[in-house]
């Protein structure tokens, strides 16, 4: 014990030094680990300081829905159309090794995986989006640097894409948390909020965005553009009748289906091999996906130009429900429907929207992945004035469509028969496009009755939870408040 | 049973063995003194020391003794010696001269011998060069005195009748009389385990005298294993340290952790330094918060390591630093300890050239038996009928596509050739008293026995230079030392596909090629897509990394004064990675009709510098002395990666040429790290007997946002050597060595992602509209702050019998808390991570038993003996608001971090034949509940370690180490991934399932379709059925050599040279159910080497 006390003197001496070179070290070398942002990415600050980059955050979103092979949630076999077309009576899943046809075919979803890891489906990729339109959102409040226009126009985009991106996800789970800010803080511990208040948010910023998005289809730094892949007012006008719709406002559904259909720049294509091409006269909407060599997923995943259905990437093709659905005559059922036979004589059908399947860069993509179309706003019109009893409007619209389809004009003339006409034409015009089917068979309240079915010959077994996605896991277990959907 | 017994008995048995009284074995006529002496210190190991000039006076002797007690040997030799006495300490043997022959005689000197006068001498090594700052102290302790640089020393006042110690670090320690003239002595370097020099943080010690746990493994200890990479070989020879080899392919990762998981979810690789320059743990631009992520090509080669890129037969020594004593002086960075690489140096003496160089082959070490196709197709039948269905039109391999009397083993085709090893090595070394040199070259070759398509691929070849250069001025003040190791490596192994398919593959699965040579696509009709994809398809493109890696190091230093030094370290390393991977037309399914290939280069680089100058000074102190270090470290790494997706190339011959791709798609990364430090360390050496160490570290992060970069570190270390107190060398003369050694205190871990506080935002690898976006990175997060460990260890350090046996008992406790995690939240927030501090507190607790022991020496036999053990246990001891956190389903208080929650399997149903899980309600289920019925499974080892012996026998050495973990892991359901019944392989036993009620099977019915037996699968791979005992006992490497004996090598003109055989991996005792119990994954673990060599020294 001795010796230690001895030797504290000389500590105390040696503190002294150490504490001069300490102080040193502070005065003068704090900046060595002070370090600029890294030279391949800017920060949150520098983004929204001028036009170019913070258009190219509103830019990203567009990209992350349509260019990403792996996770599209807008075309290919990631896609809400794919994925929730197996899930529904539109496509038969021939790939036993795929494992997100094996569990959306059979309804047989659930939010751990065969591994023990989390399911997560679109839910972060939808959520991921929603943050970057919330950071947009914030970070143009406080800029200075990007001229008003800008600001205006990527104000509405971003407002129009996160109401577009909360409608799939009410749509998919039913009631989830509503995340506006940037705080994970705030977002990590939010309950989930009843479909009704999601809902008055989509609308809520759909306005907004109309307000602020021009008539023209501009490019991301306002000059006027020819292609139509970023929304315009009549993108928000068209999307918002389709949630008056989904909401049961018939009368706001229907004044915003007439103002798109009134729009003169749009009109219905006669020719049916041009609705999705992306010159097509009927979008309101396009993703442009810009993966090279490609032009859609839809066309590579869907298009049997190899062989019968088996794997990658011809794994499905259309449900005989499906085919059978069509009236004999529909020129949809000619032009949207590819057939393959094989050595068996067995035939295969696949949806043939999107006609080009091969690879080839050295050509330009002449079809772009279709969001929102005319077609769709004279259904959404027609059921909106078969609510309102109006039959003859009602009418009027189906036979557009119908006639277009060379068909004879519909039979049905009250108000139940004329909602069974629409959701019959919603399911040949709207097949595989953004899991329309699904979301129908849910309105109309007809999805326990049709998967109750269609369930069993699919090997699986159907319960009514299955109307809505499972929760993940991950987010089950990051937030504590977060409940799952009941069945899962 | 228990720990204390088992040593206390180990201990007993090797005592039994062996007595501790040294025997002689000695004849001849008329020898020197001097001859003799050395012959007794080569048979017993004890060190001489004398004067040269005592010889002068004295007789030549005969002897003819055997099997004489060392003391009996020594007293004849000195019979006929008037003038001369011995005395024995511990193992050093001292010759003095007789005083009572003297006084007598000369009754004159008597009287001058008691005035007191001043004692002059000068201190060398074995090479005669001066030792600076070596202790000579009275052996009463009164004064004391270092030498200076040219080694002399003086002390004042002394008389003629004391007794001086002189010690100096890695040294023998040696006690001489005092005498009137100038002392000349030369130390001997101590080859003693206690004594041997251990390198620490800026500086070295021995065990002996340090009060840190520090475990060494030598270059002898590298050498004897055939591995590429140096972390292999430390594989069961340090308590305390697990390395996991993570695939046996050439170039393949490694997990290292020392003490236990600190960090929730954060890094936990160690802080490793090569000649003082820190060197990345993770290869550049990987993450190392996530090894998958990385941007390296060959999936197995992801995680890959760095140390790869290190020569270990350059290396000198490995010191792995544990507890707080050691490692707080790198503050920031050693809170999961630090591993010291040293690597060798040129010494004194004309030129010697070592040529070492072996070969061998590899094979895999355990493997798993599949089902043969008779077996795999009943076993479809089988699950068809379950399902009452009929094939589909895509069950190739049982509707009739595929010829069913095919079999082939996929494995003995993909993995069971014989790899090919080889390495070769030459070092050329010399010097002089003032510069010494060393040039080292080798080269290494290994290939693993897989199916290759094209010429010069599959291997993994190093080429590496290494050189070393030390000078000092003439008046030894100056001193400047460079270092450099350049490896280049060019790998070519890709293996994932078969060490995975192999398992998975259909064995009635078409043939290989067609009768013309091509890739066999096995096609319905010609011209349409394959019914299968052809494993050789990826053999025809190529992929292959080059990594050339420079470490280089400076380090100048000049005594300012006596005691004193400056010295300034400058270090460099860069390692730079061009990867190429290439799909050419030639390897895709012509019925996919693609046109074009593709491409994929990527480039890493890292390169980083540090500048650490320092101030050493060392005096006396009262009867001790101190030791005084105070320094700064400034430190800057940058890394950075480019990857670029080429496609659209005009033909497969230009797919490596990236300038002919049609079109690219590039993406980079580039990071920047700086960090600074001020340390110092004070420590104070009482009679070597009480020890002191206070170390202070104040660190600097770049990682971390404004205001929160700066953060203290510090530690307390004290030891007491209690045998060199009298009362105990007189009360217990069998132990030859006590310590008892304590430390406390901080470390850091800053091991997150650079620029972790600021959101990033980061241009997206596409195109939209003509313009690219950029999108958020990350989440803004300014509160990100160190992670502290806080780390106690306590031992106890005995040597037995002259040190014959020696135990080293560590205990220790670390605790981390303001836990740096990358938290999971939910993806609501838009990320599905975030990197924050964590209030939680997270224990690490162990113990570490070390037992070396020479078992028996004599002059033509000797077996020498190592055991290590570690207990270690992982805990969480708080976690403030733990059931509304995000863990709080996945950490228990009380529990392990590593926890894991799985469901508990209860057998397979004997009705339905599926698997069912125990449930919280009660019963069982075949679809569990994973917040209800979810329970706790450790996979952390209980305790691990290794046994090494080593016997020599006249020119015969053997050497063998076992290595030995008890942990439960992953088992074969890791490596098999579709529900068996469906069109995939399965092993074995398999077989052994439900096929009809009243059936007690372990395997569920087979089935090939979603319904119950589906989702019961889902489940059995996160239930405990998956997971099961994976501990093992490795017979980790033999080595035997056998070196030529010194009359013949004279003939041959050669100073050594030995011929050897080396084993490695060669026998693992396991119940492990699946292939390797380490790896536990599809690949075979560790390969089993055998080589054969020779090492010459010209």
């Amino acid at each position: 014990m001795l010796s230690l006390i001895t030797i504290s003197r000389p500590y105390k001496t040696n503190c002294g030094l150490l504490g001069l070179l300490i102080i040193f070290c502070q005065a003068g070398c704090t900046k060595f680990v002070q370090l600029d942002p890294p030279t391949s990415a800017i920060t949150g600050k520098i983004v929204f300081d001028n036009n170019t980059s913070a258009a190219a955050a509103m830019t990203s979103i567009y990209g992350n829905i349509a260019s990403d092979i792996d996770y599209s949630i807008a075309h290919g076999k990631t896609s809400i159309g794919y994925l929730m077309g197996l899930a529904a009576d539109e496509l038969t899943n021939y790939d036993p090794t795929n494992q997100l046809n094996v569990q959306f075919y059979p309804n047989a979803l659930s939010s751990i995986s065969s591994n023990g890891k989390s399911n997560n489906y679109f839910w972060p990729l939808l959520y991921n989006q929603i943050y970057i339109t919330n950071s947009i959102l914030a970070g143009l409040t406080n800029s200075k640097g990007v001229s008003a226009s800008i600001k205006s126009q990527i104000t509405g985009e971003a407002k129009f894409m996160r109401a577009f991106l909360y409608f799939y996800l009410v749509n998919l789970y039913g009631d989830v948390p509503l995340a506006t800010g940037t705080d994970y803080r705030v977002n990590n511990l939010l309950h989930r909020s009843p479909s009704a208040e999601i809902y008055k948010q989509i609308i809520a910023d759909l306005k907004d965005a109309q307000a602020q998005l021009s008539d023209d289809f501009l490019d991301a730094f306002g000059a006027k553009a020819t292609e139509k892949i970023r929304p315009n007012k009549s993108a928000a006008t068209a999307f918002l009748a389709r949630v008056y719709l989904y909401t049961g406002d018939w009368a706001n559904a229907e004044t915003s289906a007439s103002a798109v259909i009134g729009n003169t720049k749009l009109t219905l294509e006669t020719n049916f091999n041009n609705v999705f091409l992306k010159s097509s006269k009927e979008a309101i909407w396009q993703l442009e996906s810009n993966y090279v060599g490609y032009n859609t997923f839809d066309g590579l995943y869907y298009v049997l130009s190899y062989g019968a259905p088996g794997y990658d990437p011809s794994s499905v093709a259309l449900s005989p429900d499906l085919v059978n659905a069509f009236e004999a005559g529909d020129k949809r059922r000619t032009n949207w429907i590819g057939e393959y036979t094989d050595d068996n004589i067995t035939y295969y059908y696949y949806p043939y929207k999107y006609k080009i399947s091969d690879y080839d860069e050295t050509v330009s993509p002449t079809e772009y992945v279709m969001v929102l179309r005319l077609a769709e706003q004279y259904l959404i019109r027609a059921e909106a004035r078969a609510q309102q009893d109006n039959v003859s409007g009602a009418q009027g619209d189906i036979n557009t469509i119908r006639t277009r389809a060379g068909l004879v004009n519909t039979s049905a003339s009250d108000k139940a028969s004329l909602l069974a006409a629409i959701f019959n034409e919603r399911r040949t015009e709207l097949f595989t496009e953004w899991g329309h089917r699904w979301f129908d068979l849910k309105r109309s309240s007809n999805l326990n009755a049709v998967m109750s079915i269609v369930t069993p010959q699919k090997g699986g077994s159907w319960s009514p939870n299955w109307a809505v996605l499972p929760i993940p896991l991950s987010d089950l277990k990051a937030n504590p408040n977060l409940t799952q959907n009941s069945g899962y | 049973m228990n720990i204390t017994g088992f040593l206390l008995l180990a201990a007993c048995l090797h005592v039994s063995a062996r007595g501790y009284t040294q025997k002689v074995t000695l004849s001849g006529k008329d020898m020197p003194l001097e001859k003799v002496f050395n012959i007794i210190e080569r048979q017993t190991g004890y060190a001489f020391f004398y004067d040269f000039d005592i010889f002068k006076d004295t007789h030549k002797v005969t002897l003819n003794v055997k099997d004489m007690n060392l003391d009996e040997v020594l007293k004849a030799c000195l019979r006929d010696q008037p003038l001369l006495d011995f005395r024995i300490t511990n193992t050093t043997i001292s010759i003095i001269r007789k005083k009572t022959t003297v006084a007598p005689a000369q009754p004159t000197i008597v009287n001058r011998d008691k005035d007191p006068f001043d004692f002059r001498g000068t201190v060398t090594d074995e090479n005669g060069q001066p030792l600076s700052g070596a202790t000579v102290k009275l052996k009463n302790g009164k004064v004391a005195a270092i030498t200076d640089e040219r080694g002399d020393f003086k002390l004042k006042n002394i008389n003629e009748d004391e007794v001086v110690e002189i010690s100096y670090t890695g040294y023998i320690l040696v006690e001489l009389p005092v005498k009137k003239e100038a002392l000349r002595v030369s130390l001997k370097r101590a080859t003693n385990k206690l004594d041997e020099v251990q390198v620490i943080a800026y500086g070295t010690s021995t065990q002996r005298l340090s009060t840190g746990n520090i475990s060494k493994v030598t270059s002898k200890e590298i050498e004897e294993q055939p591995v590429p990479n140096p972390l292999a070989a430390l594989q069961g020879r340090v308590p305390g340290l697990i390395v996991t080899q993570t695939t046996g392919a050439p170039g393949g990762g490694f997990k290292v952790q020392i003490r236990g998981k600190n960090s929730i979810s954060n890094g936990t690789d160690p802080y490793y330094v090569i000649d003082g320059v820190p060197y990345n743990s993770q290869i550049a631009g990987i993450p190392t918060n996530d090894q998958n992520a990385g941007p390296l090509l060959n999936p197995e080669l992801k995680g890959g390591s760095p140390l790869n890129f290190i020569n270990p037969y350059d290396i000198e020594s490995i010191e792995v630093l544990k507890d707080a004593d050691a490692t707080a002086i790198y503050g920031s960075r050693a809170a999961n300890g630090a591993i010291l690489i040293t690597t060798k140096k040129g010494k004194i003496g004309s030129m010697r050239i070592d040529l070492n160089a072996y070969t061998g082959i590899t094979s895999l070490a355990r493997d798993i038996k599949l089902l043969n196709t008779q077996q795999y197709l009943a076993m479809r039948h089988e699950a068809f009928n379950n399902d009452k269905r009929k094939p589909g039109p895509a069950d190739y391999d049982i509707n009739g596509v595929w010829d069913t009397t095919r079999y082939t083993d996929w494995s003995k085709i993909f993995l069971h050739d014989a790899g090919h090893y080889s390495d070769a090595q030459a070092n050329v070394s010399g010097g002089n008293a003032n510069t010494q040199y060393l040039i080292g070259v080798g080269y290494y070759r290994q290939d693993m026995g897989v199916p290759k398509l094209l010429p010069g691929v599959g291997a993994d070849q190093k080429a590496s230079a290494h050189f070393n250069i030390n000078s000092s001025s003439s008046d030894k003040k100056f001193k400047l030392a460079l270092t450099g190791s350049y490896v280049a490596d060019r790998n070519t192994v890709q293996t994932a596909n078969f060490s995975s398919l192999r398992l998975t593959l259909a064995p009635d699965a078409p043939a290989l090629f067609n009768p013309d040579g091509s890739l066999n696509w096995a096609p319905l009709t010609p011209g349409v897509r394959g019914t299968w994809n052809n494993p050789y398809a990826t053999l025809l493109g190529r992929c292959k990394g080059n990594t050339s890696n420079l470490v280089g190091n400076l380090t100048l230093s000049y005594i300012l004064l006596k005691g004193l030094e400056l010295r300034t370290t400058l270090g460099y390393s860069n390692s730079q990675t061009d990867e190429l991977a290439t799909a050419p037309v030639s390897s895709l399914d012509p019925g996919l009709h693609v046109t074009t290939g593709i491409s994929q280069f990527n480039t890493l680089n890292n390169h980083s510098w540090i500048v650490e100058p320092q101030l050493d000074y060392k005096m006396e102190l009262g009867k001790g002395t101190i030791t005084a270090l105070i320094g700064g470290s400034f430190h800057q790494a940058n890394n950075s990666y480019n990857r670029v997706f080429a496609s659209g190339f005009l033909s497969d011959a230009l797919l490596e040429d990236i300038a002919s791709a049609g079109s690219l798609s590039p993406s980079s990364s580039s990071t920047q790290y700086r960090y600074e430090a001020v340390f110092g360390r004070l420590s104070y050496n009482l009679q070597d007997k009480y020890l002191l160490n206070l170390t202070a570290r104040r660190d600097g992060s770049s990682r971390f946002g404004p205001g929160r970069q700066f953060a203290n570190f510090g530690a307390v270390g004290a030891g007491w050597i209690f045998t060199r107190e009298n009362f105990i060398q007189k009360s217990l003369p069998f132990l030859s060595f006590g310590k008892i050694r304590a430390s406390y205190g901080t470390t850091g871990n800053d091991q997150i992602a650079d620029y972790g506080f600021l959101d990033l935002y980061t241009p997206t690898s596409f195109v939209y509209q003509g313009n690219r976006g950029v999108y958020p990175q990350n989440l803004f997060n300014p509160d990100l702050a160190w992670e502290t460990t806080k780390k106690l260890e306590g031992a106890l350090e005995l040597g037995f019998f002259k040190d014959r046996i020696l135990i080293q008992a560590s205990f220790y406790r670390n605790r981390s808390g303001n836990e740096l995690v990358r938290t999971p939240i939910s993806a609501v927030t838009g990320f599905a991570v975030i990197q924050s501090n964590l209030p939680a507190l997270v224990q690490n607790s162990g113990k570490e038993f070390v037992l070396n022991t020479i078992n028996i020496k004599t002059t033509k036999f000797s077996w020498s003996s190592s055991f290590n053990l570690t207990i270690a246990r992982n805990k969480l001891v708080a976690f403030p608001n733990l059931a509304n956190s995000s863990y709080s389903t996945s950490l228990i208080i009380g529990q392990p971090i590593s926890i894991l929650k799985v469901y508990h399997f209860k057998g397979v149903n004997d009705t339905t034949g599926v698997y069912q899980f125990a449930s919280a309600k009660g019963g069982n289920t075949y679809s569990p509940d994973y917040y209800k019925d979810a329970i706790p499974l450790d996979l952390t080892p209980k305790f691990y370690g290794g046994f090494l012996n080593s016997f020599t026998y006249k020119g015969f050495n053997l050497d063998f180490a076992f290595q030995f973990v008890k942990q439960q892991g992953q088992n074969q359901f890791a490596a098999f991934g579709l529900m068996p019944g469906m069109m995939d392989n399965l092993p074995e036993d398999a077989l052994n399932r439900w096929q009809s009620p009243g059936d007690k099977k372990p395997y569920q019915q087979f089935s090939q379709t979603s319904g119950k037996a589906s989702t019961a699968f889902r489940f059995v791979k996160g239930s405990d059925y998956a997971y099961g005992d994976a501990s093992f006992i490795r017979l980790k490497n033999v080595a035997i050599s056998w070196e030529l004996p010194k009359n013949w090598l004279k003939k041959i003109s050669l100073q050594t040279c030995r011929f050897y055989v080396q084993g490695q991996n060669l026998l693992t005792i396991t119940n492990y159910k699946g292939i390797d119990p380490e790896s536990q994954g599809y690949g075979g673990g560790p390969l089993r080497v055998w080589t054969a060599g020779f090492h010459v020294t010209l």
